[in-house]
């Protein structure tokens, strides 16, 4: 199952959206608009409406050249400053001459000026004025692409950042052992010549198991009452393995059995359990569950016969630290999960988990 | 073939037992279900072939195999644990996963009795007489090797370990030079000083230096001076 992660949906991070073209046509037209106004104020050609046209030739031409630039670049996909470099500085010089070659042709042809060349020194004036007003836009527009960018890669990171957080959730969801997994299945294959009752058992046993695993992937907490009926069957299904080696003792508060936690959670104390304590003991061991609520916190104790140093090397560690985590991430700094040695030659884990259990999912 | 059946459960053990019943030429010595029980019965019974279960109380496997003088052929047996596999893949003969399907134990069989008939044919070039098979095993970190005596090149002394140069390897073991040499052939392997070992078999070629001393270059490119003393036993043992 994909973790669906809200508001981070690839469409929304394309550069080009429908929100990123609104502001550019509205900064476009007011742009071009304001110029046209200044244009048309500050000329010193007298007023009127020719002097309207030229001033609305002229903006024109600038919107159109400069519009015809964005597109260029979109459809070319440059997006990295340095790519934009080069195609800006020529547009820089080629929108101004259209700029003013338009304006020339409609002032010539319909409103019959004199040909520039009579009057040079102005149209190198407004030639200067379309470079400066070009170069500005210029400016304005890679400034606003490079601020946008920045903003995407930010967003990028984020989204990034929580994928690898819920997948890391998902990945320390524990899961059944394989090493567990395929004992079990020798041992079924030994019983199936052996015990033929026995066997049937087990696969029965088995199943439920597995069943309550793959639930516990999809969920994020269950009752006690559930999760000890799960170890009860792992359990019995270790005494198939281990034989007269384990002996399982339980100890439980009727008043937690209506608590929640995180699936699993209590399976892998157990398994910790069995792993460093009898797996490891010829003369095999006690594994014994205690779970009581203290102060409204659900309390549960796994302590088996074992040394410290066995439970706290190699994959045990690791499994104890995810579980560590997985505890953190849905309870915050509330859980806990601790290994003391109560007595010589014992391991207990004790977990705490509070007792207004907000789950990452439930609100 | 003379097997002993290491495992620490009892269900595990008797189901390799029945599926070994389809190879009537395994004649099945004994089971033990702890380290201590498997390294006495290994010491009663000299096996040919041992099924070794990785993960067993007491120690493991490999501690087991540490404490042999005399490496039988092991084939490991595991239910599912990535990084023995990855060191059987180096030492073992050959690793079942549990539970075992019978076509691979058949094979893996087939792959025993060729490596015993190799091994005893070479231990009877070797050591007149015993039927032990002249292996080792050694660890080193993560990595692990059933070595043929044979097959090494030279040993060397450091304090209470022992240093194997074999293939490109040249592991520690925990065992005094002397120990070893106990249970090393005169014919094969020469002391040249104090501190090590060399196999004859594996000298590319002797050079004469100064004063009748010689210089032996070995096949893993190490050279080794010898004393006066030494080199003139060496020239008698070589016919030189």
């Amino acid at each position: 199952m994909q973790p669906q992660i809200p508001g981070t949906k690839k469409a929304e991070l394309s550069s080009e959206g429908f929100a990123g073209d609104r502001a550019y046509y509205i900064s476009q037209l007011c742009g071009w608009g304001l110029y046209g106004v200044l244009q048309y104020l500050l000329s010193p050609a007298p007023r009127g409406p020719q002097a309207v046209l030229l001033a609305v030739i002229w903006c024109g031409a600038g919107l159109l050249g400069t519009h015809i630039l964005r597109t260029y670049a979109n459809r070319k996909r440059w997006h990295a400053i340095p790519q934009l470099l080069i195609p800006f500085a020529i547009a820089t010089l080629v929108i101004p001459t259209a700029m003013n070659a338009a304006r020339t042709a409609v002032g010539v042809l319909l409103l019959h000026q004199s040909f520039p060349q009579e009057r040079p020194w102005i149209a190198v004036a407004h030639f200067v004025q379309a470079c400066l007003v070009i170069s500005v836009w210029c400016a304005v527009f890679l400034s606003a692409k490079e601020a946008r960018r920045r903003r995407l890669a930010e967003m990028e990171a984020l989204r990034l950042a929580l994928v690898a957080q819920v997948s890391q959730f998902h990945a320390l969801r524990s899961q059944l052992n394989p090493h567990f997994l395929f004992n079990c299945l020798n041992s079924l294959r030994e019983l199936i010549d052996e015990d033929r009752d026995r066997a049937k058992q087990v696969v029965s046993l088995l199943s439920e198991l597995l069943r309550y695993t793959l639930r516990a992937g999809r969920i994020e907490t269950v009752s006690l009452s559930e999760e000890l009926q799960a170890v009860k069957d792992y359990l019995s299904l270790e005494k198939v393995r281990f034989e007269e080696r384990l002996r399982v003792s339980f100890d439980i508060d009727p008043e937690s059995l209506e608590t929640k936690l995180p699936p699993m959670l209590l399976q892998t104390l157990a398994e910790n359990g069995v792993k460093h304590g009898v797996a490891r003991l010829s003369a095999g061991g006690d594994l014994a569950i205690v779970t009581h609520v203290v102060e409204g916190n659900l309390r549960v104790e796994v302590t088996n016969t074992g040394t410290l140093s066995a439970a706290t090397e190699g994959s045990s560690a690791v499994g104890l630290d995810n579980a560590r985590e997985r505890l953190r991430l849905i309870y915050g700094e509330g859980a806990s999960l601790t290994l003391t040695i109560p007595e010589h030659g014992k391991v207990r884990a004790a977990v705490v988990i509070p007792a207004r259990s907000n789950g990452m999912g439930s609100s | 073939m003379k097997a002993l059946i290491v495992d620490d459960e009892r269900l595990a053990r008797g189901a390799l037992r029945r599926l070994l019943k389809a190879h009537p030429y395994v004649e099945i010595l004994g089971e033990a279900g702890n380290s201590d029980e498997a390294l006495r019965a290994i010491r009663k019974f000299c096996p040919d072939l041992l099924f070794l279960d990785v993960e067993m109380p007491g120690c493991n496997g490999f501690e087991l195999l540490e404490k042999l003088d005399d490496v039988p052929v092991v084939v490991f047996t595991t239910a599912y644990d990535e990084y023995a596999v990855r060191a059987f893949e180096i030492s073992a003969l050959d690793y079942l996963v549990k539970p075992i399907a019978p076509d691979r134990l058949g094979a893996s069989l087939a792959r025993v009795q060729k490596a015993l008939a190799t091994l005893s044919q070479e231990s009877a070039v070797n050591a007149p007489g015993g039927s032990a098979l002249h292996q080792v095993f050694v660890r080193d970190g993560d990595r692990c090797w059933i070595v043929r005596l044979t097959d090494i090149v030279l040993m060397e002394s450091v304090g209470n370990y022992t240093r194997l140069h074999f293939g490109d390897n040249a592991p520690l073991i925990y065992r005094s030079l002397a120990a070893i040499e106990e249970r090393l052939s005169p014919t094969v392997f020469f002391r040249t000083s104090r501190f090590q070992i060399i196999n004859l078999r594996c000298i590319e070629n002797v050079e004469n230096e100064m004063e009748g001393r010689l210089v032996v270059k070995l096949s893993n490119r190490t050279r080794v001076e010898i004393s006066r003393r030494q080199s003139r036993r060496l020239r008698e043992l070589l016919s030189l």
